[in-house]
């Protein structure tokens, strides 16, 4: 008779040798301390901008009790969000990404088909169908801010005033992609390396920073990577990618789908709410 | 200042956690990755922390933690690609442990299997508690231990029971 619990301790004894020197080693503690103090400044902004949006809420409720449609728009912490003014705004032409193709299986799609070229029926994709990704995606909202918005900070897609499309997208993507459908989105790089996110899609109205409508979460699958030059469980970096949606859903037969999207654009921080931002 | 305190933590405990983390990943890379996602989880949260013991408990529950969740989240999308995802995978020269009878072993389990034998005969928890922490019932906690332990038996004999599973006698009501 064995004791488990006994060879389980020599294993992972022996599987570590070495690996305590690897990760006390100078190089590899300076990348600690820096990623620590990153985090760090993440929540320290985090919390001062959720304090300003706090004191300038009740500043206004102070100043202005009777005008329920006042806007408080309070002074940024950072004045030099270095991307803001680069990034196409919500609602104007520029800030979806355009469908490219479509293709329908009753085959369960799971993330390995990522990287290789559909083989189930191809259609057209609809024109006019809403797109439900955007041109750009901020890195923090996908990997989140410590703490306080895990595991990702949802983006902005249609905003309720003010889209023209608003109604439409409103209809149409639930229908396309209901809550209870896995959905996966998957970037993939030119060179071939992909990572993949699970997303959710859903109307929000109490965003402290964005516009009421409807947003999307994109939360890593740190299984779901891959490429000639594997990324492992490695964040994705910035730059640019062809985005495919792949969706799994069993109420509707022949409801497996997956879109191509045209590029987009994955960009560092979170520099459409400079209160929160902070530069790598 | 927390830099003496991380550097402090893993004078005395890298080996410890690095070995944890290899005990729930199966492999070297991973496991140094987990412990340092759980050390910056840990030392973000917790600005002053002097305690090498209390450090090292929190890294250890952090990573286990962070190990669960990514088991969870891949979990829908993993399902039926798993042995195809771990084909992929870049191949490197299997370690020491991995090639020992109960490195064999482990590799054929898979990683909620991995996770559960883990939390039981590694951290010692109940079914209750190894339940609340993979946030399954306990029944899929049983499932995944009978299975796990099947399957070791198979290759490495049979596992004598935990401690807490031994019935305790009163010796003086013996007959």
């Amino acid at each position: 008779m064995i004791d488990l619990s006994r060879e389980l301790d020599g294993y992972a004894e022996v599987g570590a040798e070495g690996a305590a020197k690897r990760l006390a080693d100078a190089h590899a503690t300076a990348a600690l301390r820096s990623r620590i103090a990153r985090g760090r400044r993440r929540v320290n902004l985090v919390v001062a901008g959720a304090l300003v949006v706090v004191l300038g809420i009740g500043a206004a409720a102070w100043a202005a009790p009777r005008d329920a449609a006042t806007r408080v728009e309070p002074s940024p912490l950072s004045t030099n969000a270095p991307n803001r003014n680069q990034l196409p705004a919500l609602d104007s032409l520029n800030y979806l990404t355009k469908i490219t193709g479509e293709y329908r299986t009753d085959a369960t799609l799971m993330c390995d088909i990522v990287p290789i070229a559909p083989v189930v029926e191809e259609g057209v994709a609809d024109p006019e169908s809403v797109p439900p990704l955007p041109k750009w995606i901020e890195l923090d909202r996908i990997y989140g801010l410590p703490d306080l918005f895990p595991p990702s900070y949802p983006i902005p897609l249609y905003s309720r005033h003010g889209s023209p499309t608003y109604v439409r997208a409103s209809q149409e993507i639930p229908e396309l992609y209901p809550p209870d459908a896995q959905i996966l989105v998957a970037l993939i790089s030119d060179t071939g390396e992909w990572w993949g996110f699970t997303a959710h899609f859903q109307e929000i109205a109490a965003m402290p920073f964005d516009p009421a409508g409807i947003f999307v979460s994109l939360t890593p699958d740190p299984a779901c990577h891959g490429g000639p030059r594997d990324p492992g469980e490695s964040r994705i970096p910035p730059g640019t990618y062809n985005a495919r949606i792949m969706v799994n859903r069993t109420d509707v037969p022949f409801g497996n789908v997956i879109r191509d999207f045209g590029y987009l654009q994955i960009v560092t921080g979170l520099p459409s709410v400079p209160y929160l931002h902070v530069t790598k | 200042m927390d830099d003496d305190a991380i550097g402090r933590l893993l004078d005395v405990a890298a080996g410890r956690l690095a070995a944890y983390g290899y005990l729930l990943t199966g492999s070297q890379p991973a496991s140094g990755a987990l412990v340092q996602d759980a050390i910056v989880k840990v030392f973000v949260r917790h600005r002053r922390l002097d305690d090498t013991i209390v450090a090292e408990g929190l890294v250890r529950a952090a990573m286990r933690t962070i190990h669960l969740a990514q088991l969870r989240k891949a979990a829908s999308w993993r399902a039926k690609p798993q042995s195809a995802a771990r084909q992929a995978e870049p191949t490197q020269p299997p370690d020491l442990a991995a090639q020992s009878p109960v490195g064999h072993a482990l590799a054929l389990l898979p990683a909620q299997e991995r996770a559960a034998i883990t939390l039981r005969h590694h951290d010692h928890l109940q079914r209750q508690e190894i339940a609340a922490a993979m946030r399954v019932p306990e029944g899929v906690v049983d499932g995944l231990l009978s299975r796990a332990h099947a399957t070791l038996e198979r290759t490495l004999g049979e596992i004598a029971p935990e401690l807490d599973q031994i019935p305790i006698v009163d010796a003086r009501r013996r007959g």
